[in-house]
């Protein structure tokens, strides 16, 4: 009698932990203002380039890819877009490329602009607004760093690792280079 | 403490960590010392605003620019976050474990004993009750007596039971669960809570500008929504003569008639395809309602820059040479107008400002200050010639050379309406939980367990009653019990005892 009462116990905190445990650590691991995480496939889209041919992200797979969210609007895209150009020329022989995703601008705006910055990577424009819900993205720039298999690496800060999968703000030289190298085929 | 006579079952067994871990729970104390802590944190939480209803970049040093060391303090130990934090969603757990093991812990006990009640008592037992009295009668008229209180019982709602010559008069059992019941809904709210707040998708309070003509994405849902056109009503004359209002220009109602749409897939051209599911004119206290999602008017933006017209003249001849109406949202490359001309958008900056190097910059989505350089080819400039276009600006300066000029001609203005969006999948369980609270609350405070026992012993009926509260009323419901059945009680022979 005394046993079996015991294991009810048992079977009781069981499941009560478990449940209750099970619903902090969604909390502990996921973050709630991320929609996504390191490790997680990058959510795919399909969008059209400014030369009006549809690029879907997935087909990019094979190569490490550079996802950065901008507008002409934003002055610290606009000054990190000559870094991002630089280093597509450098390492884009070495299978890397970029996708530049400008959020809800006009076609002639944004396609003048590429012009005149001398832009030349795919850059598709998302007039609906599309990828920032299931991206995440807050404050612009922001930049995703995928690997050939599709999935994101998670962003090094000061030479640590983080648990963040965005780096938000205006890209440096030393912070593209250390997040390529992770990304090239 | 006993229930019923019967040990609660946690004081009774030996000490396995399993029991340890139980017994935690189980304890009252425990339980109050949870919800107290819960209580001051939540207090805490509130004394600076919480970090998702700021949209920061940079929340830490938000904190620390505006509340100094103590924004710090607070912003380290997490209070700017702390209703989804890991460790409140702990703290509500625990109270969660803690009431459901307390209850289970007691509730089965009272059930059994309440289930196994013996209906004849020992004659102790019955002197010691609070409310008892006894009468002497005999062997022939017993049955007759007991007859006549188990119909005045009956009468008043006893469930009665007889065992020879004792009888258990049982009424209103079911509050004695009040407050089990009353745990359950405690128990359904919290759960709801920490659902509501863990599980992706239960809990969306958003904010969008949807222009009118625009089907938007709503933001955490498979829903779209178009705006078709947003009113404002102002009250008329007459009426605001009935309500007796100064104000000329009181709103009567803002409205957006609104569509909502569902994504049914993927067209082949990667857009999304969507089929219309509701249509609904959204006002202020009567949002879109479909499923769980709650679109509400929220705000407006009236008369917002959607075309801009423009007419070219032949500044040599004054001759009008047509217009031409530019989105300003998404222009088109160029646009033929009558008599050979072409106009050909070479760049536009939908808020024209100026870089430190005097170069035009664009600084906004929104054309709030749009500016154009068209290049307009014509029968006298086949070549083309380029031609500033900016709002309250006069170019004729840098232009003198061209022979046409794009002049500015009309403006067309839409509205556009601020939704709110808002969905709580966890709410229903909490509303539901709610109910069931109410609901226990009422089983044990208005309705009262009373338990009247008798039993016949050697010439004296002896007569015990208990209940869990309300003495007056049962002694009161006794005596018209005897008074019924034909028995005479002095009053002072059925005193509440000073128990």
């Amino acid at each position: 009698m005394r046993s079996s009462r015991t294991t009810i116990r048992v079977i009781i905190l069981l499941i009560l932990f478990t449940a209750v445990g099970y619903t902090i650590s969604r909390t502990l691991f996921y973050n709630d203002y991320n929609a996504i995480n390191p490790g997680d496939l990058a959510p795919d889209f399909t969008l059209t380039t400014l030369d009006g041919l549809k690029l879907k992200l997935s087909d990019t797979k094979g190569k490490g890819v550079i996802l950065n969210f901008w507008g002409t609007y934003c002055p610290p895209c606009v000054t990190e877009m000559p870094l991002i150009e630089e280093k597509y020329q450098k390492y884009k022989d070495q299978g890397l490329t970029v996708v530049a995703v400008n959020i809800a601008e006009n076609k002639i705006t944004v396609d003048r602009f590429a012009h005149r910055y001398g832009l030349t990577f795919p850059i598709v424009l998302d007039s609906k607004r599309e990828t920032i819900d299931p991206y995440g993205i807050g404050p612009m720039p922001a930049t995703l760093f995928i690997r050939p298999d599709g999935t994101i690496i998670p962003i090094e800060m000061q030479g640590k690792q983080t648990d963040r999968p965005i780096f938000e703000g205006q890209l440096t030289d030393k912070v593209l280079e250390d997040h390529i190298r992770k990304i090239l085929p | 403490m006993r229930y019923e006579g019967a040990v609660r079952r946690s004081q009774s067994i030996n000490k396995s960590i399993v029991n340890q871990i139980w017994n935690f729970f189980s304890s009252v104390r425990v339980g109050i010392y949870i919800i107290l802590i819960i209580l001051i944190v939540s207090i805490m939480g509130t004394i600076l605003p919480q970090e998702h209803f700021l949209a920061l970049t940079n929340p830490k040093a938000f904190y620390i620019e505006k509340y100094g060391v103590f924004g710090e303090i607070f912003y380290t130990l997490g209070f700017t976050r702390m209703y989804t934090s890991w460790w409140y969603k702990a703290l509500l757990g625990m109270l969660l474990i803690s009431i459901i093991i307390a209850s289970l812990d007691r509730v089965i006990p009272l059930y059994r004993a309440l289930k196994n009640q013996t209906v004849r008592k020992n004659k102790a037992f019955l002197m010691q009750q609070r409310i008892h009295t006894q009468w002497s009668t005999t062997a022939d008229e017993i049955p007759y007596q007991l007859q006549k209180l188990q119909n005045a019982m009956k009468k008043r709602g006893y469930n009665v039971r007889q065992d020879a010559q004792a009888l258990l008069a049982e009424k209103a059992r079911f509050s004695r669960w009040g407050p089990y019941v009353n745990h359950l809904g405690l128990i359904m709210i919290i759960t709801g809570a920490l659902l509501m707040t863990s599980i992706p998708g239960w809990y969306l309070d958003k904010f969008m500008w949807v222009q009118e003509g625009e089907i938007k994405h709503v933001t955490g849902t498979p829903y779209y929504v178009k705006n078709e056109r947003f009113t404002i009503d102002l009250y008329s004359e007459a009426e605001l003569q009935k309500i007796k209002s100064e104000n000329q220009s009181a709103v009567k109602r803002y409205q957006t008639d609104a569509i909502l749409y569902e994504k049914v897939g993927e067209m082949p051209n990667g857009q999304p395809d969507l089929k219309q599911v509701m249509n609904h004119p959204m006002t202020v206290n009567d949002p879109l309602r479909y499923k769980k999602v709650r679109l509400y008017q929220a705000d407006y933006k009236l008369s917002e820059w959607k075309n801009m017209c423009f007419s070219i003249i032949n500044k040599k001849t004054g001759e009008k040479h047509g217009d031409f109406s530019v989105d300003l949202y998404n222009p088109e490359p160029s646009y033929e107008l009558p008599n050979g001309l072409t106009v050909v958008i070479q760049d536009y900056f939908p808020y024209l400002s100026f870089n430190e190097d005097q170069e035009p910059i664009n600084i906004s989505s929104k054309p709030e200050n749009p500016a154009f350089i068209f290049l307009i080819k014509g029968p006298e400039a086949p070549e083309g010639e380029l031609s500033w276009a900016i709002i309250g600006t006069p170019l004729d300066e840098i232009h003198s050379e061209n022979v046409y000029k794009a002049n500015f001609k009309d403006l067309e203005t839409v509205n556009t309406s601020g939704i709110k969006i808002s969905m709580n999948k966890g709410m229903s369980i909490i509303w539901t939980g709610a109910a069931i609270f109410m609901i226990g609350i009422a089983m044990g405070l208005y309705w009262q367990h009373r338990r009247i026992w008798l039993c016949y012993e050697d010439g004296n009926v002896i007569m015990g009653a208990h209940t869990n509260k309300g003495w007056v009323g049962l002694r009161k419901e006794i005596m018209s019990i005897m008074k019924e059945s034909g028995l005479h009680i002095p009053d002072d022979q059925l005193q509440l005892g000073g128990k």
